[in-house]
C-alpha cells in the first residue's frame, strides 16, 4: 500500500511538471502590465510614423513607469557608432546618446538636428552648417565647432562610403558655431550621407576623440548631446540609460518623425536588456520583465497580436540579396549571373525563410517602394524571372560550364540559411551544380572579405537607403567587388549631379541595366520587422528600431 | 603527503603550457578576427584590414604567443579587445554567477540524488525503485536547455515564482534575489548530473549490500540505518566521489548552455561571446582558468579519497 501510494506520487508529480512545461504560454494578463491600449490585427505595409502625440493610453491619463526595458539580442562590442556599423550599437545609443548635425526623417530626407541650418553652394562643392548654441554634452561642456569638425572628420577618416563621396576634403571651423566643407566636386548628398551611413556621424567632444584607444580607434566614454545618457553598462546583462537633465530640445513641441524632432525624454530610466536566447525574450515578455523587444521569432508575431496585453508595430525590414563574387571565379561571368538570377523564384526563397507572404513583399526594384523619389520598377521583368530553361541556357553558354556554383551563407542566420538551401535546389534543378558553404558568422564575415577563391556568392541583407549610391553592395571596396565601370560611372555622376531629376534619371537606367545586363546582386525580396510592445505604451515609435525618446509606458 | 601535492602543483606547469599552445593554436587559425567584429559586417575590407595592422593582429603568430605568454608570467592574462576593464576583474565578475549556479546545481544534485540513489538500492526491485528509476531515466535522456524551457513555461510564465531570466548579486541585491534568479537555471543544470548521481549511487551500495562484510554485519544484528549509513554507503562513496569531482566540471562546462537560456552573465556566456567575436585573449585566460580548476578539482578529490577510505595511501 505504501509503496503505492509513493509511487503514485511521483507519477502525479511528474505527469504534473511535463504537463506544466508544456502548458503554452496561456492567456492571463501578467500583473505587471496595462491594460486597454490598441491592438493591431492586420499587418500594413507602410512604414509606421512614430507617435509622439496623445494616444489612447495618454488620453486615459495616470502614472507612467519610471523605468522601461527594451530587449536587445547581442552585447555590442562598443557603442562608438561612428566607428563600428553594428547595428546593435546604433538601436542603443543613436538619437539617445549621441546625436548628429542631421537626421532622416520618415520620408528618408535629411533634417538639421544639431545644425541649425545648413547651406549649400549652388554647385554641391561647399556645405555651411551653422550649429545650434548652447547645446550642453553630457560632461557639461558646450558643443562648438572644434568638437563637431574632430567628430565629422573621424567619421569621415572611420567611413570609406563618406571618403569615396567627399575626397580629400575635411570640415574646417568658420567660428565657434560654424563648420564647413569645401570638396573638390560636386558633392549632391552629403547631408543624406551623414544621415543615413552605416557609420553614424555622431557628435562627441572633442576631448573624448583625442582620448581614444590608439589601436583599435574606439573611444573610451560615450558622451554626446543626445536626451539620454549611458548610466551602466553591465556587460551581457544590460545597458541603462538615464535622462540627460541639461537636454536641450530642437524643434516643435509633438513634432516628431523618425529620428528627428523635438524630444522629450519622459521616461527617466530605460534599460536595453540583453537577451540572446529568443523563448526567454518571449517569456520575459509575456511575465512583464521585458516592456518591448523587436525582431522577435515570426512564429510569435499571431500570439501577440492576439494578446491584448501587447500592440505590435511594424517598419520595413531589409533587402534580401544574393551578392556575386565579381573579384574572382565563376560570378565573374555575366552569363553566370544572369543564369543564377533567371533560375531563381523569389517567393519561394522569401516564403522558406519568412513562413508568410504578409512577413515580406516581392518588387525588383533596389530601392523600397517607400522611397517615392528613387523607386523604380524599370528592369522588373528580370526580377524574379523562375525560368530554369533560360537559366541552363545562359549557364551552358558560360566560360563556367560544368563548374558547380558556391554560396557561402553564415548559419547564426536561419533566415539566410533557409534561403541558401531553397537556392541551392532550385539551382540544381535548373541544371547548374550548387554547393553551400556554412560557417559561423566570424569565419564567413573572413572567408568573405579575404578568400574571394572559395565562393562564387553570399546572402546578406541591407536596411533601407537614402540614395541609391549608398547601397553597399554597389561598392568597388566592399566584398561582392562591384567594379563595373558603368555601374561606377552612374553612382558618380548621380553623386554630383546637382539636378535631382537627372540623377534619378541616370539611376532609373542604371537599375534597368543591373537587372538585365550586369547582375551584381539578385535582389529576393524586401522584408517587414516587428516589434512586439506593451499595449500600454505611448510614444514608442519604431523606425528602423525602437525610438524611446517619448515613450512612456502607463501603468 | 606534502611532497605528493607539490609534486601534483608543479606537474600544473606542463600541462597549463601545453594547453596555452593548444588554445593558441586552435583559436588563431580559425577564421575571423575581432577587428572585422568591432568595425561590423558593412566595413569596408580595407578599414579592417587596417584596424587589424593596429591591433598587432598582423604579427606572426609566435611573436604574438610570445607576447602573451610573456604577459601571463609576468601576472597579465592579457585585455579584452571588448571590455573595457583588466582580465582578472573580467574573469571574477564572470566567474561568480558561473560559481554561484554551478555549486547550487551541485548541492541541488547530491541533495537530491544521494538519498535517492540510496534508497533506490534499499527498495531494489520495488515500485518506489522502479519510480526512482523511471526518473533518473527522464533526467540523462533530458537537454538542460529543453528542461530549462520547460521549467521557464512552468515555474516563471505559468505560476510566476521565479523570473524568466537575469542574474542578482548577493552584494547588490541580497541572497533571497540571488537564490531566486539562480534556483530555476541550477534545476535545469543539476538534474541531469543527479540522474547520473542516482544511478550510480544505488550500484554503488547494491554492490556494497551483497559483500561478505556487510551479510556478517547483517548476521550480527546490526540494524538496517546503521548497516546502510556506517557500513555500506560509506564504502560506496569512492565512486561516488570520483563522479561529484567530474560533475562539478560538468556542471561548470554546461552552465554555458544554461546561463544563454536563463540570460545569466557567467563564464560560459562570456567564452560563447568571445569565441564568436574572436575576443583572443579572453579566450586563452578562460581556458587557462577553466583548466587550472580542472587540475586541482582533481587533486582535491584524489586527496578526498584518502580521507573517507583510510586504505588509500597517497605516495610520499
Amino acid at each position: 500500500m505504501k509503496k503505492r501510494a509513493v509511487s503514485a506520487v511521483l507519477a502525479v508529480v511528474l505527469a504534473a511538471s511535463l504537463m506544466t512545461g508544456c502548458g503554452g504560454s496561456g492567456n492571463s494578463a501578467p500583473e505587471t502590465q496595462a491594460a486597454g491600449g490598441s491592438q493591431e490585427t492586420e499587418a500594413q505595409a507602410e512604414t509606421e510614423k512614430p507617435d509622439d502625440g496623445a494616444g489612447t493610453a495618454a488620453e486615459q491619463g495616470g502614472d507612467f513607469k519610471d523605468e522601461i526595458h527594451i530587449v536587445i539580442d547581442s552585447n555590442p562590442s562598443s557603442l562608438d557608432i561612428a566607428v563600428t556599423t553594428e547595428d546593435v550599437a546604433a538601436n542603443v545609443a543613436q538619437g539617445t546618446i549621441f546625436e548628429q548635425l542631421v537626421a532622416i526623417d520618415d520620408q528618408y530626407m535629411p533634417v538639421p538636428e544639431l545644425a541649425e541650418k545648413v547651406d549649400i553652394s549652388d554647385d554641391t562643392t561647399e556645405y555651411t552648417y551653422h550649429l545650434r548654441q548652447g547645446v550642453k554634452f553630457h560632461n557639461g561642456e558646450e558643443m562648438k565647432a572644434d568638437d563637431v569638425v574632430a567628430s565629422m572628420n573621424r567619421w569621415i577618416e572611420a567611413a570609406s562610403n563618406a571618403q569615396a563621396m567627399v575626397g580629400d576634403a575635411r570640415f574646417e571651423k568658420v567660428d565657434d558655431y560654424t563648420v564647413k566643407i569645401k570638396m573638390a566636386a560636386p558633392c549632391a548628398y552629403l547631408n543624406e550621407l551623414i544621415a543615413g551611413l552605416g557609420n553614424r556621424a555622431a557628435i562627441m567632444p572633442k576631448s573624448v576623440i583625442d582620448a581614444a584607444d590608439p589601436d583599435t580607434g574606439l573611444v573610451k566614454e560615450y558622451i554626446g548631446t543626445g536626451p539620454y545618457m549611458l548610466d551602466e553598462w553591465e556587460q551581457d546583462q544590460y545597458i541603462k540609460l538615464v535622462k540627460f537633465e541639461d537636454y536641450q530640445p530642437y524643434g516643435t513641441d509633438g513634432d516628431y518623425s523618425a529620428w528627428v524632432g523635438y524630444k522629450h525624454a519622459y521616461t527617466p530610466t530605460v534599460y536595453y536588456d540583453i537577451v540572446v536566447d529568443s523563448s526567454t525574450v518571449i517569456a520575459g515578455l509575456q511575465t512583464g520583465e521585458y516592456d518591448a523587444a523587436f525582431d522577435i521569432n515570426y512564429d510569435n508575431i499571431d500570439m501577440f497580436r492576439n494578446d491584448e496585453n501587447f500592440k505590435v508595430e511594424q517598419t520595413l525590414g531589409e533587402e534580401a540579396m544574393l551578392i556575386f563574387n565579381k573579384k574572382e571565379g565563376m560570378a565573374t561571368d555575366e552569363k553566370i549571373r544572369q543564369a543564377v538570377q533567371a533560375a531563381l523564384n523569389c517567393d519561394d526563397i522569401m516564403m522558406a525563410a519568412y513562413s508568410r507572404p504578409e512577413f515580406y513583399e516581392l518588387y525588383g526594384s533596389y530601392m523600397f517602394k517607400e522611397q517615392s523619389d528613387w523607386y523604380t520598377e524599370e528592369g522588373s521583368e528580370y526580377f524574379n524571372e523562375n525560368d530554369p530553361e533560360r537559366a541552363k541556357q545562359l549557364y551552358d553558354e558560360s566560360e563556367y560550364s560544368g563548374e558547380t556554383f558556391k554560396v557561402l551563407v553564415a548559419s547564426d542566420s536561419p533566415d539566410f540559411f533557409s534561403m541558401a538551401v531553397v537556392v541551392q535546389n532550385q539551382l540544381e534543378a535548373a541544371g547548374i551544380p550548387c554547393e553551400l558553404l556554412t560557417y559561423d558568422w566570424s569565419t564567413f564575415v573572413d572567408i568573405r572579405n579575404n578568400e574571394p577563391d572559395q565562393y562564387n556568392a553570399f546572402i546578406t541583407s541591407f536596411a533601407p537607403k537614402v540614395i541609391p549610391t549608398m547601397n553597399l553592395y554597389l561598392s568597388s571596396d566592399w566584398a561582392g567587388w562591384c567594379t563595373d565601370e558603368r555601374i561606377q560611372e552612374g553612382l558618380v555622376s548621380i553623386n554630383t549631379d546637382t539636378s535631382k531629376d537627372n540623377a534619378v534619371a541616370t539611376w532609373v537606367d542604371l537599375q534597368k541595366y543591373m537587372l538585365e545586363t550586369s547582375v551584381p546582386v539578385v535582389k529576393f525580396g524586401s522584408t517587414i520587422r516587428f516589434m512586439v510592445c506593451k499595449s500600454g505604451f505611448d510614444g514608442l515609435g519604431f523606425f528602423e528600431r525602437p525610438l524611446v525618446v517619448n515613450a512612456r509606458l502607463y501603468e | 603527503m606534502k611532497k605528493y601535492i607539490i609534486r601534483r602543483l608543479l606537474a600544473l606547469i606542463p600541462t597549463l603550457f601545453v594547453v596555452s599552445i593548444v588554445i593558441f593554436s586552435i583559436i588563431h587559425m580559425t577564421p575571423g578576427d575581432p577587428a572585422a567584429m568591432i568595425l561590423g559586417d558593412k566595413a569596408s575590407v580595407e578599414d579592417i584590414e587596417a584596424l587589424r595592422e593596429a591591433m598587432g593582429l598582423n604579427d606572426p603568430l609566435p611573436v604574438q604567443y610570445i607576447n602573451w605568454v610573456t604577459g601571463v608570467f609576468h601576472g597579465d592574462l592579457g585585455q579584452s579587445v571588448f571590455i573595457d576593464e583588466p582580465m582578472t576583474q573580467i574573469l571574477k565578475e564572470y566567474m561568480a554567477p558561473t560559481f554561484s549556479l554551478t555549486i547550487y546545481a551541485m548541492i541541488i544534485s547530491t541533495v537530491l540524488a544521494i538519498p535517492l540513489g540510496v534508497i533506490a538500492a534499499k527498495k531494489r526491485g520495488s515500485f518506489t525503485d522502479q519510480g526512482i528509476s523511471f526518473l533518473s531515466m527522464i533526467g540523462i535522456s533530458m537537454p538542460s536547455f529543453l528542461l530549462g524551457l520547460l521549467l521557464i513555461l512552468g515555474f516563471a510564465v505559468q505560476l510566476r515564482w521565479f523570473p524568466v531570466g537575469g542574474y542578482k548579486t548577493i552584494a547588490k541585491d541580497g541572497l533571497i534575489a540571488h537564490i531566486r534568479y539562480l534556483t530555476l537555471p541550477a534545476l535545469a543544470l543539476g538534474f541531469m548530473e543527479a540522474a547520473l548521481i542516482i544511478r550510480l549511487t544505488r550500484s554503488s551500495v547494491l554492490e556494497v549490500l551483497a559483500s561478505d562484510y556487510v551479510k556478517m554485519a547483517k548476521a550480527k544484528g546490526v540494524s538496517e540505518f546503521a548497516l546502510i549509513m556506517k557500513h555500506a554507503f560509506k564504502n560506496a562513496l569512492i565512486p561516488i566521489l570520483t563522479v561529484l569531482g567530474q560533475t562539478f566540471m560538468a556542471l561548470l562546462a554546461g552552465a554555458a548552455i544554461v546561463e544563454s537560456v536563463f540570460n545569466i552573465p557567467g563564464i560560459g556566456r562570456l567564452t560563447v561571446n568571445s569565441v564568436n567575436r574572436r575576443d583572443y585573449e579572453v579566450i586563452q585566460a578562460v581556458v587557462l582558468m577553466v583548466s587550472l580548476i580542472n587540475v586541482v578539482m582533481c587533486l582535491a578529490v584524489d586527496l578526498l579519497y584518502g580521507l573517507v577510505d583510510p586504505r588509500v595511501r597517497l605516495e610520499d
